[in-house]
């Protein structure tokens, strides 16, 4: 599945949840109030199976049963989020690509792939309970939602995670059906930590005083306003030098960038899992192209590299406070991000803070 | 009579030398063309650097004294004019491959691509793209080696299996366009399996394009590419003989399948390098030859430099719209080359006055 790439992807939900992300944006706080209250009432305890009604990607209130002990869970972010809230041992079947906070799950079922999306015979194979899907983009999700639903599976479609805004009602959703509301409000807690104070310290900012900043994932392919990229990029008090252009990833002419003369390059580097030396070599390379070479950003030596790790799923406010830091160094100087990282990484997955995501 | 025979002849010569003079003004005013419009390029871009500041960072290299900004100089010298000369000796490529190898198959059909030259040094690609080579700078040059390599292989296989039953040219085509097939299927295969970054990546590598240039594969081609285009040139007479049919070659004293052999080679060779560098750009290496001999009729002489100028001035032109056109953002030069191309050569095929094809 690749809806939960929220980086520098050729496909086409970004529309779907970049509209999502607007609205959210706006009312965030009180869309999730208003959710986690209405999930909180609509528990209901029927007569033989005990469901609870969850609001689905496409808002509309569904019934799935609580507590289900068998789920595939297709996307990655939900996988993510069911380890944090420590009911991974439900999960039976997954989908691509891995989770990048689970090793485990390497060992479940897969039973979709990138280009023919869900297998639904495997699906059934695994006898689940409840499937979680992300259907909202692609023709291919969607028959096999429709062959889920005949095989009278329950099916619960989520938006895909591409922002903070659509990661943090799922995790809620996700609580209420394994009945993990305390974890998960934890984590909610967590995030809304961090990115309340990022948005606390740039919303007065003007725009004079938002330094102009080049994403990159791929050579002069870079993201405009319509991308999640672009939040964090707002997010972190910047300004997106592409943010005006028509196409969503266009590949922009070199000697624009030069004149453009952004303060800060981001470069989004290749790979899953890319070792600090890799991360080296990708900043070399772009600090020694004949065309960045005398932009500011090169000059002062402000080029990051950053993984991908931290720039979708659940990594992802992680990633805007390494943005904020970077962006503006002198406010947020009492933040440390890999420290963060390290407690995020303790607290919910257990782990230890081992690879390297920036450079 | 005899008088009169002689006359004929002497008029014959005449018209001849006075045709072939023709032929090599338009040759040069080609060239002339070439450059002009190459000049002009350097002018236009993203930044808004002027047209005259442009043209005085031109001369100020060759005339030394010159003063000109460090920004003028970086923008012309090192981003635009790799990227111009790159589009000039890749649509000269592929234009001068294309004309050989539908001069020496007798085929208009034939090209690059119909060959499944293109479709081997992709697979080169995305094998390198999927198996495992992800470091940035190492990684470009082995997508870049496999590239030239799988479509030498390609070639060598197709010529092989011609070469069992004969040499017979529908063989060779035939096997071209099935080794074309078979290659695309491993590359959906590839892209099948592989993850959505190296799906991204061996799309990108299907779509081709010349912004990443750099200014060393620009040197490392040129060289390769005079070269090549000039040892091909070498063979027109033979490719023009072989044009009436090879009973009537073999009988002029050419060894058709030696001269098949290489100019087949030679060409591929020329194909290959530039593609390993830019990624497929289709189109040119088809239909610039045909534009060619409907313009200027199917004399090798001319035929083949013809070719590769009109494929480099085909792919000047459509890689300065796509990056100016609603620039910053860049156009992929295969969209731009095919809109510009296609209307333009129906537009001939309709409007023809002859035979161009035999």
């Amino acid at each position: 599945m690749n809806q939960e790439n929220g980086y520098c992807r050729s496909m086409s939900n970004e529309a779907v949840c970049g509209l999502v992300g607007v609205i959210m944006n706006k009312k965030k706080s009180l869309i999730i109030l208003m959710i986690a209250s209405l999930l909180a009432i609509s528990l209901t305890v029927g007569g033989e199976a005990e469901t609870v009604k969850v609001v689905d990607a496409s808002g509309i209130y569904v019934d799935v049963p609580a507590s289900p002990e068998r789920i595939v869970v297709l996307p990655s972010t939900p996988i993510e989020l069911i380890y944090a809230l420590g009911e991974e041992k439900r999960i039976v079947g997954r989908g691509v690509p891995l989770p990048a906070y689970c090793p485990s799950a390497k060992d479940l079922p897969c039973v979709a792939s990138c280009s023919v999306g869900p297998n639904v015979e495997a699906m059934l194979d695994l006898k689940p309970d409840l499937v979680l899907m992300c259907a909202s983009n692609g023709t291919k999700p969607t028959a096999a939602l429709e062959r889920l639903q005949a095989a009278s599976i329950p099916v619960l479609s989520l938006p895909s995670s591409c922002e903070p805004d659509t990661l943090l009602p799922q995790i809620e959703t996700l609580g209420l059906i394994l009945d993990r509301q305390e974890k998960a409000n934890e984590f909610v807690e967590f995030i809304e930590k961090y990115l309340g104070l990022i948005e606390e310290r740039t919303k007065d900012l003007g725009p004079d005083e938002k330094p102009t900043v080049y994403f990159e994932c791929k050579e002069y392919k870079t993201v405009n306003e319509e991308t999640p990229l672009q939040h964090h990029i707002s997010l972190a008090g910047g300004t997106n030098i592409a943010a005006n252009q028509s196409v969503e990833r266009p590949i922009v002419s070199s000697e624009w960038v030069l004149e453009t003369n952004p303060d800060i390059i981001i470069v989004g580097v290749k790979g899953e899992s890319p070792t600090e030396e890799e991360m080296r070599a990708t900043r070399d390379e772009v600090m020694s192209r004949p065309g960045l070479k005398d932009v500011k950003a090169v000059r002062d030596g402000k080029v990051y590299v950053i993984s991908k790790k931290l720039l979708r799923g659940i990594g992802e406010p992680i990633g805007c406070l390494y943005f904020a830091k970077w962006i503006h160094p002198a406010l947020f100087e009492d933040i440390d991000p890999q420290a963060i990282h390290e407690e995020f990484l303790q607290m919910f997955f257990g782990q230890e803070l081992e690879e390297t995501y920036v450079y | 009579m005899s008088i009169n025979e002689d006359e004929e002849i002497l008029y014959a010569e005449e018209v001849y030398t006075r045709a072939s003079w023709k032929k090599t003004l338009l040759t040069l005013f080609l060239f002339i063309m070439v450059l002009t419009l190459g000049v002009l390029a350097t002018t236009i871009g993203a930044s808004s650097l002027g047209i005259s500041e442009s043209l005085h960072a031109l001369l100020a290299e060759l005339i030394p004294g010159e003063e000109v900004s460090h920004f003028a100089q970086v923008v012309v010298l090192q981003l635009r004019l790799p990227r111009i000369l790159m589009a000039i000796i890749t649509g000269m490529s592929l234009g001068v491959a294309g004309a050989v190898m539908q001069g020496v198959l007798r085929n208009p059909l034939v090209s690059p691509f119909t060959l499944g030259l293109s479709s081997g040094a992709a697979c080169g690609a995305a094998i390198a793209i999927v198996l495992g080579v992800g470091i940035l700078g190492t990684g470009q040059y082995i997508i870049m080696i496999n590239a030239f390599l799988f479509s030498l292989l390609t070639m060598a296989v197709v010529y092989g299996i011609a070469r069992i039953r004969g040499t017979s040219i529908e063989t060779l085509i035939l096997a071209g366009v099935a080794m074309g097939y078979l290659f695309s299927a491993v590359i959906s295969l590839l892209q099948y399996a592989s993850g959505n970054e190296q799906l991204r990546e061996i799309v990108f590598w299907l779509m081709g394009g010349l912004y990443a240039t750099k200014s060393e594969s620009v040197i490392i081609l040129i060289p390769i590419v005079l070269f090549i285009t000039i040892l091909l040139m070498r063979y027109s007479w033979d490719l023009n003989a072989m044009s009436a049919g090879e009973e009537v070659a073999s009988s002029l004293g050419i060894n058709v399948s030696q001269v098949r052999m290489i100019c087949l080679f030679l060409s591929t060779v020329l194909t290959a390098s530039v593609i390993a560098f830019t990624g497929i750009i289709g189109f040119i290496g088809l239909v610039s030859p045909h534009l060619c001999r409907l313009m200027i009729g199917s004399d090798h002489r001319y035929l083949i430099p013809w070719s590769g100028l009109t494929g480099a001035l085909l792919l000047l032109v459509s890689d300065t719209i796509g990056r100016t056109m609603i620039s910053p953002t860049e156009i992929p030069v295969g969209v731009v080359t095919s809109f510009i191309g296609v209307p333009f050569f129906l537009y001939l095929l309709v409007r023809r006055k002859r035979r161009w094809w035999q």
